[in-house]
């Protein structure tokens, strides 16, 4: 790596980190949203 | 097959593994793309190392429209057929298409520093694509600003298709203006780059557009989930009363 490194493993990191985060993001949305809709439906038929 | 799959209950059987069984292609074809572009590729005789950022914002810039010309089609259904799943499907795409339009606005700030000794400057291509951030952050706004899903999914919808003509703008605006932003390397017609870059290039697109996938899949079935969970909560409320 030439002396553009900083800016070549900034845009890399920027790239991973945004992805990493979106797709934690939506797995944590889709168990939460399960688990919600798993409750009320036991709750109701209780 | 999109009539078949417009059914929320054939949908939510279909996608059920499908979501993360995309997500972890997705993140193979990722590594294998990453792997590409830092190590395999080859420096360019004039940039150096700095062109290895290609690789990275090229594809998010192609994703972002493409993102957003799904969004566009999804939004006709819901305005046109009533599709029980285009409004979801336009709603799970925004967040993501608005995370690669980011990234390719960072990547492209972190290339043009070195490259153009600016970290921003407020030429036709940039300024279009930040417009087109601006509208995916307006499109999830008035879906968490309007009270029931019906008025939030038209509202959005109608958004949508007026900031589709943002689209054409970026992706000529390099013809049409004198910008710092250089003029299109690929098209249907011809492929201006080395060999060298065609694949890291593809790979990272490809990686790019199954994890949308995924997350679109993923997104999706959360909202159904959600949109259940509110339908028992009313009803229980309405035999309340």
């Amino acid at each position: 790596m030439d002396k553009y490194a900083p800016y070549v493993f900034s845009a890399y990191g920027v790239a991973i980190g945004l992805l990493a985060a979106t797709a934690i993001g939506v797995v944590v949305r889709l168990i939460l949203a399960q688990r919600l809709l798993k409750a009320i439906e036991k709750d109701q038929k209780a | 097959m999109i009539s078949t799959f417009a059914n929320p209950h054939r949908f939510m059987k279909f996608t059920q593994w499908m979501g993360p069984a995309l997500l972890g292609l997705g993140i193979v074809i990722l590594v294998w793309g990453l792997y590409q572009g830092l190590v395999l590729a080859p420096a360019d005789y004039r940039q150096g190392d700095a062109a290895r950022i290609m690789f990275v914002h090229v594809p998010a810039a192609m994703m972002c429209m493409g993102v957003y010309a799904f969004m566009v089609l999804a939004s006709l259904s819901s305005l046109i057929w009533k599709h029980a799943l285009a409004d979801i499907a336009a709603k799970s795409a925004a967040p993501v298409g608005a995370v690669f339009t980011l990234i390719c606005l960072i990547t492209g700030s972190l290339w043009g520093k070195p490259i153009w000794n600016t970290w921003w400057e407020w030429d036709a291509r940039l300024t279009s694509v930040l417009v087109l951030f601006f509208i995916y952050l307006g499109y999830m706004a008035i879906w968490s600003a309007l009270e029931t899903p019906q008025k939030a999914g038209r509202a959005a919808a109608i958004l949508c298709l007026v900031g589709a003509v943002n689209i054409p703008i970026i992706k000529w605006s390099v013809d049409w203006w004198s910008t710092l932003h250089q003029q299109a390397s690929i098209t249907l017609t011809k492929i201006s780059l080395p060999a060298d870059y065609i694949v890291p290039l593809f790979t990272m697109l490809a990686a790019y557009g199954v994890l949308f996938g995924a997350l679109v899949i993923m997104n999706m079935r959360a909202e159904i989930f959600s949109r259940r969970a509110e339908m028992l909560v009313q009803r229980q409320y309405a035999s309340m009363d």
